[in-house]
């Protein structure tokens, strides 16, 4: 039994309903809005596939990864058993992810949802499952890790002056002093 | 020499001890992607064949390696994935700057000089807006103040004091403002008071979903044990399972 992950872009309406559960059959909108696949992903919505909770931390990683400051990131997940969602009858495909995060993105799947009744129906699912909530002390834990153990295929890095987020990422890691900065030694000119 | 004709690659598929200066095509924007810049170990064959030449690392305020397989200074090394990644970055990131300082010859120094200038100057744009964004937290925060004044609930505005908030005024907030301001106190791992932890530990009954996730928060992050049982108790009674996985997350990150 494997869970499904979506990661919940805005947790407040999550926390203020009596009974997610209770809900579930009639999802209100917050939560319809919530696995509407974006414009940008076309009908697939983006989940990611983990065995467990500790997996859903090294997903978070990969997450924490694409903000600019991580160490505040609160990470929240919706949860729910990959069975419920193939109850419905919608197709999960493995689609490769763009974390540059070996395990995120070989857990990275998409869920086709061709119609308004299939967003319904995945709402419904997710709010009868369950929620993950990584603190930012635990998301920059298991940053580190994956760092340590390179989880990243490739680290972001850009050329210096672009001002880009990977130029930022790359500056953020030697000032979380995640690595040690050895310098190098170059050929003469 | 033109610039895209001549593009150092570093890629992680390469074979070892191998960087490649790419003919035309390769790379064809001229940039370093990330996906050219990875991981090396070894010692680059390149200068005699390619022109290409590297400065000294000390020209980079790069401290001097202590790794012992950087001793060599006829060697460029980069320390390898497994132990130092940071490390080989902060080495490619240099290397980028020399090789495009030598990849357009008639610039050389200039060019370094004016790819650091962007990055300063990038810098101080985003020190300005950084410094713009507090002005306008200051004006939110003045007008938050003056507003619970006028509604009697005993702000404290005198810097001078020790109590800026009255805890006790805070129910009378929405509980929007109650849970923000419980999780900046988290958020800082400010430590309560007694008074002001027994106040946080009442609002973990709170019918607000919020609330009693941030106060379990707050509580978690503020006492120094002393709240796990009553955080513990609130999650066996919590129906929302979001509320209870903040819980759950708090008492996981503070225990």
């Amino acid at each position: 039994m494997t869970l499904l992950l979506r990661k919940i872009d805005a947790l407040d309406p999550w926390l203020n309903e009596g009974d997610l559960a209770a809900v579930a059959a009639d999802p209100p909108i917050w939560a319809v809005r919530e696995f509407m696949p974006s414009q940008k992903d076309g009908i697939d919505l983006s989940l990611h596939e983990v065995a467990d909770e500790s997996e859903a931390h090294r997903v978070a990683a990969a997450w924490a990864m694409l903000n600019t400051s991580p160490e505040k990131l609160r990470i929240a997940f919706a949860a729910v058993d990959r069975s419920a969602i193939e109850d419905i009858g919608l197709t999960i495909t493995s689609s490769g992810g763009t974390h540059n995060h070996v395990f995120s993105d070989a857990q990275h799947r998409g869920l086709t949802i061709p119609s308004q009744t299939a967003v319904v129906a995945v709402a419904s699912a997710f709010l009868r499952g369950d929620v993950i909530v990584i603190e930012p002390r635990l998301v920059m834990r298991a940053l580190e890790a994956e760092i340590r153990s390179n989880g990243f295929q490739t680290v972001p890095i850009a050329r210096a002056g672009t001002g880009n987020m990977a130029a930022k990422n790359l500056l953020k890691f030697i000032a979380l002093q995640f690595c040690e900065v050895r310098g190098t030694a170059g050929l003469a000119a | 020499m033109a610039y895209r004709d001549n593009v150092v690659q570093l890629r992680s598929d390469v074979a070892m001890h191998e960087l490649e200066a790419s003919s035309e095509g390769s790379s064809s924007t001229g940039h370093y992607t990330q996906r050219d810049f990875c991981i090396y170990k070894g010692q680059l064959p390149i200068s005699s064949q390619s022109g290409i030449k590297f400065v000294p690392y000390q020209e980079f305020d790069l401290a001097p390696s202590s790794h012992p397989d950087q001793t060599d200074a006829g060697n460029f090394f980069f320390v390898g994935r497994p132990s130092y990644p940071m490390a080989t970055l902060a080495t490619l990131d240099s290397l980028a700057l020399t090789a495009e300082a030598s990849v357009f010859p008639r610039a050389g120094a200039a060019t370094v000089k004016s790819s650091l200038q962007k990055k300063v100057d990038a810098l101080e744009m985003a020190s300005a807006n950084a410094a713009r964004a507090i002005g306008r937290l200051e004006s939110k925060l003045d007008a938050l103040v003056s507003a619970l004044s006028t509604a009697g609930l005993g702000i404290d505005t005198d810097e001078s004091s020790t109590q800026v908030v009255d805890l006790a005024a805070l129910p009378q907030l929405t509980g929007q403002a109650l849970a923000l301001a419980l999780n900046a106190l988290a958020d800082d791992e400010t430590p309560l008071d007694t008074a002001t932890a027994d106040f946080v530990r009442s609002l973990l009954g709170s019918a607000d979903g919020a609330v009693r996730a941030s106060a379990a928060r707050a509580l978690a992050y503020g006492t120094s044990g002393t709240a796990v049982e009553a955080i513990g108790e609130a999650l066996a009674k919590e129906q929302n399972r979001a509320v209870a996985a903040v819980m759950r997350g708090a008492l996981r990150a503070t225990t």
